[in-house]
């Protein structure tokens, strides 16, 4: 990343429309420079959208970490002494947290950053967690699959999901058998992947339990493992249908529902537009995405250009990833800030490849309480520290763009003006700074 | 156009920040006690077959194969039932008298979702209901006369949607010094209104500032708990609660999770040590409370978003279930059972204990009997005579 050092700067009122681009960077980016919003001082806005969802087509990836390629899979049964067990239990933890930085790193420099984003999204949305997973290697495997169908397609995604032997692992799929089903994969799969709460029956779970028993992972490599002496190829009734369903059989069945179209857009809605989405325009967009056979990226397309994402602005709450990648992304910090970006997150209650539960980070108004509100500010008091260079005095003009790039909106506190770093950190401990 | 800063983040810039200090407000510090609540929350969902187990029941032993607890280990509470053997420092509570075991607590048309199920515990919901105020937030939220500080104190982590309510003050912490050296920074701002988003922000900020003085005064006297917790991660939580109460901040509800009970695989193990976790702490915690004066004026009480499947799974552990049994405990507690024993003869469709005593009954007698605050939303359900 290049240092800003800028020496011009677009005035708001020389660029009317810059307060919405503001808002659909600040949805669509994990943060940007000053920079970034200016060179769309002269685009429209629907080719802002376009841009931007052409954009994701860069698939540039940084090379995982390389501790990743040694050997964190258990290949054999044969005891290990006490050394062997400390070492490879060290090799494990490092390799976690070489995982979770290098995720920080790809973030701060995606060059598709609505492609991060997504992938940040599925990780939230078919949530595995390292914590129960073990294998930091297969997290990384989950991992490219949510990029590389990031803004795909989610009939692929649920496809690929149902096989992934981190996912597997983490809802206990491996040990899901003909003789003792094992529902909660079954069961997650209904409630909190695609159809929502209310949308099945018990007896639904207990049939997609059984559609997945056999469905399970390689000791000696990590890959998928159909066991066919686990499989029940019995006849089960699934969701009004009768047949001798396979996991397969199981997610066709359910991208027959409208409720799983409706359910995609909705957790979308929250993510990209509002905390309370519109049922109808909800509806309209599923129908759209159903008979889109599932594409990521016009759906994305629809909700960027809707009526009702440019009428939000301000209206969400970042995550900690959004606060600390953000500011880092906005301040052109150093990559080797990496770790402690990675720290940070886990203090502020977002640890990557480890959500808290089954059902993700809630997000929204959860992420603020007076504990993390506290943890925050000292987060971002502690960068404000950290910018160099400001202590020049701002003219009027220059504060008010400063304002539109930090804030979009006025702020609530005061912001001095004795200098440009006063007035950044200001804004920054300001709670609209919270929003985006 | 204008020369503009160089404005970069970097390790090379880094510059410890001070922390302004604020000026302290002397305050009065009312000792009036209020009646305590320690909410307990189990979460993943708690196997109460295997927590008070019907040891004396074929039944029991033919449904958990692999996991059944074994007569010989349980601790007696009668020749029926007895607590999981982990249980020792709880058994002792039996044996004094201030413990109440509450039977076969859930609601009708269990849901089997954590999530879901937790909302309508958090929320005293029927089944088929979506509210958003917690059921404590809505007693304590309305109160006639606020005391000082907050409404509720919740560990750092831990889920606070009981406390959910727009006039709720309910802090969120780690422990009072990690939250007193970080509050000292924060300054007033207006309550945003036409902003839900931003709304929240002003108000969680707001509480911060008007806790701070009271806390920070508090704090001052210095007392240390009395019996030290181990290291653990509940233990901690404890430690940390104890020591408010310790310095005189009492607030009318405490809340804490420790967990996951979600144990679909390999149960017996993680239960033991889940039900140790928990029994150690509160044995310390109840040793606190004694040594402090607060154990007559604190109910300590348990609660998790369902218990499990009778039967055990292929897993050697168990799937989610609906009805279980719960604690309570104190000093003004009157010991005894609760509530009706679930048969495991007549499970329902899906082979789960059959609830026979409504959560919201556990509430309204807290909220009613040890609050004292009135509960029309809850009329439809018994008070309980644990209090």
């Amino acid at each position: 990343m290049k240092p800003s050092t800028f020496t011009t700067f677009v005035s708001v009122a020389d660029s009317p429309d810059l307060g919405l681009k503001r808002h659909l960077l600040s949805r669509t980016h994990f943060g940007f420079d000053l920079q970034t919003l200016e060179a769309r001082s002269n685009m429209g806005y629907d080719a802002c959208v376009e841009q931007i969802l052409e954009g994701t087509r860069d698939d540039t990836l940084l090379p995982l970490p390389d501790i990743l390629n040694e050997n964190l899979l258990r290949r054999d049964k044969s005891p290990m002494d006490d050394e062997e067990r400390q070492r490879r239990r060290a090799t494990l933890r490092q390799a976690r947290a070489s995982l979770k930085v290098w995720w920080v790193r790809q973030m701060l420099t995606a060059p598709s950053q609505l492609r991060e984003k997504m992938t940040l999204f599925w990780h939230n949305h078919f949530v595995s967690a390292v914590q129960k997973v073990r294998s930091p290697l297969l997290m990384a495997r989950q991992n490219m699959l949510f990029r590389n169908e990031a803004v795909g397609n989610f009939r692929r995604l649920l496809e690929s999901i149902v096989r992934d032997p981190a996912m597997l692992v983490y809802l206990d799929n491996i040990s899901n058998t003909k003789n003792s089903p094992n529902e909660n994969l079954g069961r997650e799969l209904l409630e909190l992947f695609t159809l929502g709460e209310g949308n099945y029956t018990e007896d639904d779970v207990k049939a997609a339990a059984r559609a997945l028993t056999g469905y399970s992972v390689n000791r000696t490599d990590g890959t998928f493992r159909f066991d066919v002496r686990q499989h029940d190829f019995g006849e089960k009734s699934f969701l009004g249908q009768k047949g001798n369903f396979d996991a397969e059989a199981i997610v066709r069945i359910i991208l027959e529902q409208d409720a799983t179209a409706v359910f995609i857009v909705r957790k979308l809605w929250r993510e990209f537009i509002s905390d309370t989405p519109d049922e109808e325009e909800v509806q309209r967009l599923a129908a759209l995405f159903r008979s889109g056979d599932y594409e990521i990226r016009p759906l994305l397309k629809k909700i960027l250009l809707s009526d009702a994402f440019k009428a939000a602005p301000n209206r969400l709450i970042k995550s900690p990833v959004e606060l600390l990648v953000g500011l880092a992304r906005m301040f052109d910090a150093d990559t080797v800030l990496a770790e402690k970006i990675a720290q940070g997150c886990r203090i502020l209650g977002q640890t990557l490849f480890d959500p808290p539960n089954v059902k993700g980070w809630p997000g929204y108004t959860a992420w603020i309480d007076t504990q993390s509100l506290l943890r925050r500010r000292q987060a971002l008091a502690k960068a404000a520290g950290m910018l160099s260079h400001t202590e020049m005095e701002p003219e009027p003009e220059l504060l008010e763009t400063l304002e539109l790039w930090l804030l979009g909106t006025d702020p609530l506190s005061e912001i001095p003006t004795t200098s440009v770093g006063a007035a950044i950190k200001a804004m920054t401990e300001d709670p609209v700074f919270e929003l985006k | 156009m204008q020369r503009r800063d160089f404005i970069r983040l970097s390790l090379a810039g880094a510059a410890v920040l001070m922390m302004p200090t604020r000026i302290l407000a002397s305050q009065e510090h009312t000792a009036s006690i209020p009646p305590i609540l320690i909410l307990i929350e189990l979460e993943g969902g708690n196997d109460g077959l295997n927590t008070v187990v019907p040891y004396s029941d074929e039944r029991y032993t033919a449904l958990r194969p692999s996991l059944a607890i074994d007569a010989s280990q349980v601790l007696e509470i009668d020749n029926a039932i007895g607590l999981h053997p982990a249980l020792s420092g709880l058994h002792e509570r039996w044996q004094e008298g201030t413990l109440a075991i509450v039977e076969g607590v859930g609601y009708p048309q269990p849901n089997r979702s954590h999530f879901r199920s937790k909302d309508i515990w958090n929320t005293a919901s029927n089944s088929d209901e979506y509210l958003s105020d917690g059921w404590a937030g809505n007693a304590l939220g309305t109160r006639q006369n606020p005391g000082p500080f907050a409404d509720s104190v919740t560990m750092a982590n831990d889920d606070t949607a009981p406390f959910a309510h727009p006039q709720m003050r309910n802090i969120v912490l780690r422990s009072a010094e990690s939250y007193l050296n970080a509050a000292g920074m924060i300054a007033p701002v207006p309550n945003a209104e036409d902003n839900d988003a931003l709304a929240h922000i002003t108000a969680v900020q707001n509480v911060i500032v008007d806790s701070y003085d009271y806390l920070e005064t508090a704090m001052r006297s210095n007392s240390a708990v009395p019996h030290a917790f181990g290291p653990g991660v509940l233990d901690q939580k404890c430690s940390s609660l104890v020591e408010l109460l310790a310095n005189g901040v009492y607030v009318p509800a405490f809340k804490l999770s420790h967990g996951s009970y979600d144990t679909h695989s390999n149960q017996a193990s993680t239960h033991e040590s889940l039900l140790s976790e928990l029994d150690g702490a509160l044995a310390i915690l109840v040793q606190n409370l004694k040594a402090l004066g607060l154990w007559q004026q604190t109910v300590i009480m348990t609660y998790s978003e369902f218990g499990r499947r009778a039967a055990e799974n292929g897993s050697a552990g168990t799937d989610h279930g609906t009805a279980a049994v719960q604690f309570v405990l104190g000093g003004s507690v009157n010991g005894g059972l609760y509530g009706q024993r679930p048969s495991l003869s007549h499970l329902d469709e899906n082979g789960d204990l059959v609830h026979t005593t409504d959560f919201r009954s556990m509430y309204r007698t807290v909220i009613e009997k040890w609050w004292q605050i009135p509960t029309e939303y809850l009329s439809g359900f018994e008070t309980l005579g644990f209090l």
